[in-house]
């Protein structure tokens, strides 16, 4: 079908919606998903199996994985820096908005962050669903322009010789930090590895330290 | 489009909070808004860059007071009654007054590994070779129109450095209104000093991710 695409209009349609309907989202998301099912353009089911999903099979496990496999692994690190999606594949994880992964790597003098300043752009199949805070105004808006002083919010002190780059998803392109693999970690196997490895060590707010569990 | 939504070094937000979670799971309004949009037949076909404009076009005030997936509710209904599948009686009842022709099944929950398995790509398959290459200086251009674009407005005008090329995507502004035309996409590293006049590091970086009719050569 042709749909009608022009942003003005689109724009006033907004206001009217806007305008019209009741306050509480709760009450509003309810009603669109009976409407839908009703006129045969939803099946609650699907939506009930997205949930399940997004509650137990993607997560920042799997990411968590791929960072220790990493940390263990010279040729698959080698492989995931220069293509992360491919070397990804190997471990047998899905693709949904990850399909155009990078991976880029901390190191002792250069730490990375990774943000979407224009909606919330994340790698899903590899670490599930984005946490409030990276979706949040605050967030988006103050980590390009201040980005030691969001991670000082975060707990995280950078040197001023550590080079601090941060990656706007703007695109189809998805990034997933490389954490620095903490010093006193030599004895342990990619489980124990994986297990230290936090969410928002990959998304760059946070350093592994053999100390606290991963979230 | 000059929206709201283009956030990147607004002043004025305060500080973040690590701490906030929501809840996750099937009788929570968030998670069932957020999967529904995953489910539901598109008008059109899913189309991605036309979901992000339409989010885009919610007005600056209730934009910045809605819930992150209180702002998916109203870019969905902008959609559906877009195109007349749904009305505002209907949208306030829960009830239909009339169904689409011709739209065929809904999505069925065991189509749901095969959408989580193979994702959606915007890279197309193109052998062209791209204008750019890595280290070459380009200045994003002062591109402002009113439809969608995913140059960032913190970028516009300012000189920076091609870091990784990444093949060809279709171009956001023209595939939102259905014209599919792939274009050379790059990371772009700006110094942080170039774009901001308090820059905290002088070797601080951002990287953007830009289509190559974004940019000129410098």
């Amino acid at each position: 079908m042709k749909v009608p695409k022009e942003t003005k209009k689109i724009m006033e349609l907004e206001k009217e919606l806007h305008s019209h309907l009741p306050s509480d989202p709760a009450l509003r998301v309810k009603a669109l998903e009976s409407l839908l099912v009703e006129k045969g353009l939803l099946n609650s089911a699907t939506i009930d199996r997205w949930i399940e999903v997004f509650s137990d099979e993607v997560g920042p496990k799997n990411g968590a994985r791929v960072v220790a496999k990493a940390w263990s692994d010279e040729a698959f690190k080698k492989h995931l820096m220069a293509d992360a999606r491919k070397a990804v594949d190997e471990l047998g994880f899905p693709r949904l908005e990850a399909n155009n992964l990078v991976v880029v790597e901390n190191t002792p003098k250069r730490h990375n962050v990774v943000v979407c300043t224009l909606c919330s752009c994340y790698p899903w199949a590899i670490m599930g669903l984005p946490p409030t805070w990276y979706r949040s105004f605050e967030y988006r808006s103050r980590v390009v322009r201040d980005p030691r002083g969001v991670l000082r919010e975060f707990g995280l002190e950078l040197d001023d010789d550590v080079e601090v780059r941060v990656w706007d998803s703007n695109a189809d392109v998805r990034y997933m930090v490389l954490p620095e693999r903490p010093p006193d970690s030599e004895g342990l196997n990619e489980a124990e590895l994986a297990a230290l490895v936090s969410r928002d060590a990959m998304v760059g707010t946070a350093k592994v330290t053999t100390t606290e569990q991963g979230n | 489009m000059d929206g709201i939504h283009d956030m990147g070094g607004m002043h004025g937000f305060g500080p973040v909070d690590p701490s906030r979670e929501q809840p996750f799971s099937k009788t929570e309004w968030r998670a069932r808004m957020f999967c529904l949009e995953l489910s539901y037949t598109q008008p059109g076909g899913f189309n991605v860059d036309w979901l992000r404009h339409v989010l885009e076009c919610i007005p600056p005030d209730v934009y910045l007071t809605s819930d992150y997936f209180d702002r998916w509710y109203w870019r969905d209904v902008g959609v559906l009654a877009n195109v007349g599948w749904v009305s505002i009686d209907e949208l306030a009842s829960g009830v239909a007054t009339s169904r689409p022709q011709d739209v065929g099944d809904p999505l069925p929950p065991e189509a749901v590994s095969v959408m989580l398995e193979q994702g959606l790509d915007s890279r197309r398959d193109v052998a062209d070779p791209p204008a750019f290459k890595p280290g070459d200086r380009v200045r994003a251009k002062f591109h402002s129109p009113l439809g969608a674009t995913r140059l960032p407005r913190y970028v516009r005008g300012h000189v920076g450095v091609i870091e990784q090329y990444h093949g060809w995507h279709v171009l956001p502004d023209a595939n939102a209104v259905g014209d599919e035309r792939p274009e050379p996409l790059y990371s772009v590293g700006f110094l942080a000093q170039d774009l901001w006049s308090d820059a905290a590091a002088p070797g601080d970086k951002v990287f953007p991710c830009l289509w190559e009719s974004y940019l000129e050569r410098e």
